[in-house]
């Protein structure tokens, strides 16, 4: 029915000592990303975002599940998949003043790609390509000579994006690509990957904890809550109409606009508890009972499977009302 | 072939040397230094005694023809002093070139290899950072005999561990650098990784280890030589002081005699300081432009 | 606290770097008034001018006055009685910065007995007591800074800000880096001690939802000088400067999932040889010459609000 997906998590658990106690970053978590699917991932800081993210680029290997390519896992082919892996994935990490050796200049940073997997390219070549990358990303060549700290975050973040679209990928993941930036440069750049996934037929995942991010960049969303992928479904329907009481919350605390701040003059949200007391791996059962104001009895004991059907899944024993049901 | 790039890019405009000559710290350590080695250079003509001559009365104190007065044979100390330069110098630079090679050379591979290579290399450290340094030095020395090889292999086998320690927990650091991953989505291989991406960011410690590390190797000689295992054949810094204290300088009120190694020595220290943190400043390209 | 005609310059290999351009400001006893601006625009430069912190070759001229004192001629011993005892500030990215090491409650202690001549034994009471009021579970003062998330340091960090009750706390992006659920977290209880002392606060943001909710007054920052002010809701419901409408359209919100948001086009550059024209000229849709070539006047709108622009917004066609 669908075809053959791209990149494919099939029930991915990374494990993490820590505080004397092993947590699982991400636990049991399957993800199917197609060639021009436009995801988003949402969860809070510690729902297990990044590991997801470096999990699906190669750079952590789950203790237990894999990471299929094409068909093929990466961790169980030769070089020669790792490398056409590498070409065709690409990530842009959080931290743009983190991604970048000090040490080296744009051009030096941009073309990494060209000397390592696009292969066979004199010098005078990758300058030349390295200046039509800055262009697809909206820089001007001069910035081919900068050090990171010459740039602001949002030149940095446009660099990051040239580097990853070096060797051609089809499909590009971000990790909170806008998190250290100002709203302005944020906009750029959540507009420039809409637009390369426009003119290129690429495909990309946002990962970020503001839904207003996700709702604006993605078809489909995954919502993450310590490890676990809670609700899974087209982003225009969680939008306006979330099934698990967590995806609720990340909504109510989505940016809105400021018209609708004045109007509101900030009624409270609901939330239970206040920061950190609640420790999400202690539960036995649903992670997020303790937290939750809709938890019944059944929750304490067992966490609920990720069900639904093709048009969305949750995992949730006392769901929110469907109102795109009840409208109809 | 990377510190010539790094030294000729950082700045994308100056080269290392103009910067490093447009730097006031840089220009007086410089100055001490080459004065050192011209010392080192011309001990024959700059010295008014040969070192061994019987010039003098013993423990003379300081005067104009003796500003560090004379030993306990009635030999010029200045004279001695001036001679012993070269080799002083020499134990210096050769003691920190090893120290660096072998410091660093252990400090990123343990770093950047982790695990049972880590391991192994971290425990010959630990031991050799346990074992109690005078009783090795004795050990050498007594199977080598005093000499200039045993000096300086007993300098560089006690000099490398606390260097290899700080490369390695500086490369463990930035091995888990958001840099280096994205040179391992590029698909870099670990000699790119190494040379490129640790290297240049672990070099202005390097720097600033390996030039302490000849302040280290010049006062290393002089207490070997004070505990009389270096060859007192030859005149360095350590064997005056060697010799101040084997004669009892103390009872004779030869003070001078006991400071001016250490005059020399906190010259050296001094010069090399400066150099070491001007280097520290260059390399940095923030040095070079306006920051964000 | 009245700030007049403040600049602060930094010279730099390819010229001087103008970070502050003769910003006059004031911030009424017991209010909250928000500086916005994009990153680089110099939010945080004047934050620490107020502490006294720019540090050679940096260069601070002008005025500010704080309960009745010129705060730029206070001797080292009076700044050292001024500092955190009267004004304090929550550093961008210090919840970072805390030392790995080093439990949290002591590190309370330790900024405590920085400013005091509090005994340790004092010191280490008055961190507990601090750790209840930014509402951190007691035990949190024996946990190391890896044990905490992000919304947890920074309530440490807010901890070590309010501990000697200054008059003027100055808080410097504390939510940027956090999520948006411990956003609203901490944003609530800065909220708390600002409504529940007599403690004034400058609340540096470059997210203008996170001002309008703070804020009485907002002023906005670019390239080191003021181009609008007045009450958050006159300048955000009816922004007169055409950059403060380029930031407010630029947020991105749940409710702007099917159109598109449009970023301001461009970055700040770095402060070096402006001339004296209007400072947003080359990124600003609506620019004519004289916006080129001079400086633009004062515009003042009802209740205080002032833009400085050639163009403002009944004029801009808005
Ligand atoms: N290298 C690691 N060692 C131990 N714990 C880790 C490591 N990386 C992440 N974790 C833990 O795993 C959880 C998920 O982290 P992460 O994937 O970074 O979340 P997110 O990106 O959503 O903020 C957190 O509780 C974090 O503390
Ligand atoms: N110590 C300094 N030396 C040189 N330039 C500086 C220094 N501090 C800040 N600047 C410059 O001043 C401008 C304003 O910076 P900053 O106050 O940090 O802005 P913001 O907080 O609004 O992001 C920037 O262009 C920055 O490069
Ligand atoms: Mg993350
Ligand atoms: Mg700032």
């Amino acid at each position: 029915m669908e075809d053959e997906a791209l990149l494919e998590l099939r029930n991915a658990t990374v494990t993490f000592e820590s505080r004397n106690r092993r947590i699982n970053a991400l636990d049991n978590v399957s993800i199917r990303i197609g060639r021009e699917d436009r995801l988003a991932v949402v969860g809070e800081s510690g729902a297990g975002k990044t590991t997801l993210v470096r999990c699906l680029i190669g750079l952590t290997r789950p203790s237990n599940g894999s990471v299929i390519f094409k068909g093929r896992d990466i961790h169980r082919s030769g070089r020669k998949t790792l490398k056409e892996f590498r070409m065709s994935v690409q990530i842009i990490f959080q931290d743009p003043y983190g991604a970048m050796n000090p040490k080296h200049n744009m051009l030096q940073y941009i073309t990494m790609p060209l000397k390592f997997l696009t292969g066979d390219m004199t010098r005078m070549e990758m300058e030349t390509r390295a200046e039509e990358l800055l262009g697809y990303v909206g820089l001007k060549e001069d910035v081919l000579w900068k050090y990171p700290h010459q740039l602001s975050g949002g030149q940095k973040q446009r660099v990051a994006i040239g580097r990853a679209l070096a060797s051609d990928p089809e499909f590009i993941i971000a990790d909170e690509p806008t998190s250290m930036l100002d709203a302005s440069a944020a906009a750029g750049i959540l507009n420039l990957l809409k637009k390369l996934a426009d003119t290129r037929k690429m495909g990309y995942a946002i990962v970020t904890h503001n839904m207003g991010v996700a709702a604006y960049s993605s078809r489909d969303i995954y919502v993450m809550y310590s490890g676990k992928v809670i609700e899974q479904t087209e982003t225009a329907a969680l939008v306006s109409s979330p099934r698990h009481p967590y995806s609720k919350v990340l909504l109510d605390h989505a940016p809105r606009t400021l018209s609708s701040v004045f109007a509101e003059n900030s009624k409270g949200v609901n939330l239970k508890g206040d920061s950190g007391e609640h420790d999400p791996w202690a539960e036995k059962g649903c992670r997020y009972m303790q937290l939750c104001t809709r938890a019944v009895e059944r929750c304490a004991s067992e966490f609920p499977p990720l069900a639904g059907n093709e048009s969305g899944r949750y995992a949730c024993f006392n769901p929110l009302e469907n109102e795109l049901k009840r409208g109809q | 072939m990377n510190v010539k790039r790094l030294m000729v890019s950082a700045s994308g405009e100056d080269t290392f040397l103009k910067k490093l000559l447009s730097n006031k710290a840089a220009i007086a350590g410089l100055v001490i230094l080459l004065s050192l080695v011209v010392i080192a250079l011309l001990a024959s003509f700059l010295s008014p005694y040969a070192p061994t001559a019987l010039v003098a009365e013993p423990y003379l104190p300081p005067s104009y023809s003796h500003p560090f007065g004379t030993d306990g044979l009635g030999r010029d100390i200045f004279s001695q002093m001036i001679h012993g330069t070269a080799l002083s110098l020499e134990i210096g630079f050769v003691s920190a070139a090893g120290i660096t090679i072998l410091g660093t050379t252990v400090g990123i591979i343990s770093g950047y290899f982790g695990s049972y290579v880590d391991e192994a290399l971290m425990r010959i450290v630990d031991v050799l950072l346990v074992i109690p340094s005078i009783a090795f030095m004795i050990f050498v020395a007594v199977i080598l005999g005093p000499g200039l090889e045993s000096v300086l292999i007993v300098i560089i086998v006690f000099g490398w561990p606390p260097m290899a320690r700080m490369i390695r927990s500086q490369t463990l650091t930035l091995r888990e650098r958001e840099f280096v991953e994205s040179a391992v989505v590029s698909g870099a291989p670990k000699w790119y990784i190494l040379g490129s991406m640790i290297f240049p960011n672990v070099i202005s410690l390097i720097i600033a280890n390996g030039i302490l590390a000849v302040i280290y190797g010049v006062i290393a000689d002089a207490s070997l030589a004070f505990l009389g295992l270096a060859s007192t054949k030859n005149y360095s810094w350590g064997t005056v002081l060697y010799n101040a204290q084997n004669e009892g300088a103390v009872f004779h009120g030869g003070i001078a005699w006991i400071l001016a190694p250490g005059i020399f020595i906190a010259l050296t220290g001094i010069a090399i300081t400066l150099i070491a943190r001007a280097i520290d400043d260059i390399t940095d390209p923030r040095y070079s432009a306006v920051g964000r | 606290m009245e700030i007049s005609n403040l600049s602060v310059k930094f010279p730099s290999l390819k010229g001087e770097v103008t970070a502050v351009d003769g910003i006059s400001l004031s911030i009424d006893q017991g209010k909250v008034l928000g500086l916005a601006g994009e990153s680089g625009c110099g939010k945080t430069t004047t934050g620490l001018t107020l502490l006294r912190m720019i540090r050679p070759p940096g260069v601070v001229e002008g005025d500010i006055e704080f309960a009745g004192r010129n705060l730029l001629s206070l001797s080292d011993e009076e700044l050292r009685r001024f500092r955190w005892k009267e004004v304090s500030m929550i550093f961008q990215g210090a919840m970072n910065s805390l030392n790995p090491v080093k439990m949290v409650g002591s590190q309370i202690a330790d900024s405590i007995m920085d400013h005091t001549k509090k005994t340790r034994l004092e010191a280490l009471k008055m961190s507990a007591e601090l750790i209840r009021r930014v509402r951190l579970p007691p035990d949190s003062i024996h946990k190391y800074p890896h044990q905490l998330s992000g919304g947890q340091k920074q309530r440490i960090v807010i901890a070590m800000a309010i501990a000697l009750q200054p008059k003027l706390i100055i808080a410097d992006e504390p939510t940027t880096a956090l999520d948006v659920v411990s956003q609203e977290r901490i944003l609530d209880l800065l909220k708390d001690i600002v409504s529940g002392g007599s403690s004034t606060v400058l609340f540096i943001s470059h997210d203008l939802s996170v001002l309008a909710k703070m804020c009485d007054t907002i002023a906005i920052m670019y390239l080191g000088k003021i181009v609008e002010m007045g009450s958050t809701r006159d300048v955000l419901a009816s922004p007169a400067h055409p950059y403060t409408s380029a930031l407010i359209d630029s947020n991105i919100t749940i409710e702007s999932m099917n159109s598109t948001v449009e970023s301001i086009k461009g970055y700040p550059p770095v402060p070096i040889n402006l001339p004296t024209n209007c400072r947003f000229s080359d990124r600003c849709p609506f620019a004519t010459q004289e916006c080129f070539d001079s400086e633009p006047p004062q515009v003042d709108l009802k209740n205080g609000h002032v833009a400085f622009c050639y163009h403002p917004r009944k004029e801009n066609g808005r």
